[in-house]
């Protein structure tokens, strides 16, 4: 197993402590986060997922508890955040509305120019983030952010966070309010990035099947606490606990655990189309008559 | 009233942004679309297809370039009308932020009832039901900044179902929400449809929540592409992809199995369908 990039421990946040609006967002929380790994983060609304990942680069402080980002405890006053925040880049919720300079090419520079790189190095990392996130950099570095479409949009924000060559990507929703093609999009690249790059990826999503599609691993926050932690297919398997919290599982997952529930026995660790659909073919071709262990 | 009675009528509607300025944009070019009462209409499409453009007309934000939207009998386009047809048309936006107005929940609900002068007992009523209905009636009295995203999202649908609406329009209103809110929404809307008759159309890049409408219209550049009940509609992927959007994942299962022999009736988008047509099948009884 490799190693660990973030490490949160009994980690507990309170917002406006001491008030009569004090709530508790994250409740002893124990996490580690390996290199390399892709690993989603589901819950139902103010289960506290955003709270948790502004821990992962300082963004927040915790409460009560310790975090430590490759090796090195966030702590206040020890001047570290600025390098923790480089090696964690977290892409927020829309982060398109957060794109201000007049051309792409300067959006993207922003984070670069203010680490006080040299002219070369900046043009460098923005052609290179740019062209991670499928953008061509001669085409879109001239033009205005705000002529592009939303999805394009996405991109360039996501690609601003990347020129900071962070080692973990956190990414809020990263589809959300995409057109399918515009999610497709978002999500081959996401892909790449973790395949290719080796980049530890977060995915924060209410989206089951995406969650299936993208990651290995799984992490279920509700009330604050970490109320299921598993791979994937695990995770998926157990849907009237999810289902519990008012999560979902994956419809092809939905799929399997009815067929199964009226007495076919098929295998419902199965959570991608592909896999489904094999695994049906199977049963219903009088694969019946072999066991299955799956859940 | 009966379904299948036109509530709104869309006749050759054109609009373009800006006309005569360098930034003319022709968002909608000659749509026909009709919404009939009690129906549950899901309109998808690419970015940029000229979906919310076309919801615009729907309760007179927009008005036609040419053509014209009758809602209810009620020209868009007379300005006496604008109040009749907003009573009747109800919007419901992505981002909760720019529709909450007041400092106190059930105070933000109680706003469009009371601008129209409705009794004391008749708004608490509606207020009531409206959280109710949204699943926020606990919240009644907390201040809306201090609620999640999902949570200020449900308490602007129940500010329009308090007008009591004919139709409610959500532009994207599901997008931010967890699944179980989104359910909790759509639940809402197919209810107040069955119960009330309430038109509902629903613009959304959710095709599982596009496969749960009786009808689904795609729009693709300003033009109506596809239209049909969701079996129909949700048939070809290629097709699709070219407009931008996707197969719902039951979709693309019951297209697999298809593929690969298993005989299905038409192309199941429906979880419950699909597994009732394998276990009828498989020997299962149902």
């Amino acid at each position: 197993m490799s190693d660990p990039v973030v490490v949160c421990e009994a980690l507990t946040h309170v917002y406006l402590r001491g008030t009569p609006f004090e709530s508790v967002a994250l409740q002893g929380v124990d996490l580690v986060l390996r290199r390399g790994e892709c690993v989603g983060i589901v819950g139902p609304t103010g289960s506290g997922k955003s709270t948790l990942v502004q821990h992962f680069n300082g963004l927040l402080r915790p409460t009560e508890g310790r975090v430590w980002v490759d090796g090195v405890e966030l702590r206040a006053g020890r001047g570290i955040l600025r390098e923790v925040r480089r090696k964690v880049g977290l892409v927020f919720q829309y982060p398109e509305h957060q794109l201000f300079e007049a051309t792409v090419f300067d959006d993207v520079a922003f984070g670069p120019r203010n680490l006080g790189l040299e002219p070369e190095e900046i043009q460098e990392r923005v052609r290179e983030s740019l062209q991670w996130v499928g953008l061509d950099p001669d085409r879109f570095g001239p033009r205005s952010p705000f002529s592009l479409s939303g999805g394009e949009m996405r991109r360039v924000a996501i690609a601003g966070v990347l020129a900071m060559r962070p080692q973990v990507l956190v990414l809020d929703e990263p589809t959300a309010g995409l057109d399918p093609e515009g999610r497709r999009e978002i999500l081959g690249r996401i892909r790449d990035l973790h395949q290719r790059m080796g980049l530890t990826v977060v995915l924060i999503s209410h989206s089951m099947d995406e969650v299936a599609r993208m990651c290995q691993r799984v992490v279920v926050l509700h009330q604050g606490r970490v109320f299921l932690d598993a791979p994937v297919r695990e995770a998926f398997g157990q849907a009237e606990r999810l289902r519990s919290i008012g999560l979902d599982v994956p419809h092809v997952t939905d799929v399997l655990l009815r067929l199964r529930a009226a007495g076919l026995p098929v295998r419902c660790d199965r959570i991608t189309v592909q896999e489904a659909c094999e695994e049906i073919v199977r049963v219903l071709q009088g694969g019946r008559k072999w066991s299955s262990s799956g859940v | 009233m009966s379904a299948h009675e036109p509530l709104i009528e869309v006749s050759h509607l054109t609009h373009v942004y800006h006309p005569g300025t360098p930034h003319e944009v022709r968002a909608l070019h000659g749509v026909c679309l009709t919404v009939h009462r009690a129906e549950f209409l899901a309109l998808v499409g690419g970015n940029g297809s000229g979906k919310s453009t076309l919801a615009k007309h729907l309760n007179a934000l927009l008005l036609p370039t040419e053509g014209r939207v009758v809602v209810d009998g009620l020209d868009t386009r007379d300005p006496q009308a604008l109040w009749e047809i907003r009573r009747r048309v109800g919007m419901v936006f992505q981002n909760p932020d720019n529709q909450i107005v007041a400092t106190v929940v059930e105070e933000d609900v109680a706003f469009g009832p009371e601008n129209v002068g409705l009794p004391p007992e008749e708004i608490a009523r509606r207020v009531e039901e409206a959280l109710q209905a949204v699943g926020m009636l606990d919240y009644r009295r907390r201040e809306p900044h201090l609620l999640s995203g999902g949570q200020k999202q449900r308490v602007a649908i129940a500010g329009v179902l308090a007008m009591r609406p004919q139709c409610i329009v959500l532009d994207e209103a599901t997008t931010m929400l967890d699944p179980e809110g989104r359910q909790e929404v759509l639940e809402t809307a197919h209810r107040l449809r069955e119960r009330e008759g309430i038109a509902v159309v629903h613009i959304t890049h959710n095709m599982e929540e596009a496969a749960q409408a009786d009808r689904v219209v795609v729009l693709h550049e300003g033009r109506v592409a596809l239209e049909g009940t969701p079996q129909e509609v949700f048939r070809d992927v290629r097709r699709l992809r070219s407009l931008r959007l996707d197969l719902p994942e039951v979709a693309e299962l019951s297209a697999c199995l298809r593929r690969r022999g298993v005989r299905l009736e038409g192309q199941p988008v429906a979880v419950e369908d699909l597994v009732a047509q394998l276990l009828r099948q498989s020997g299962v009884v149902v």
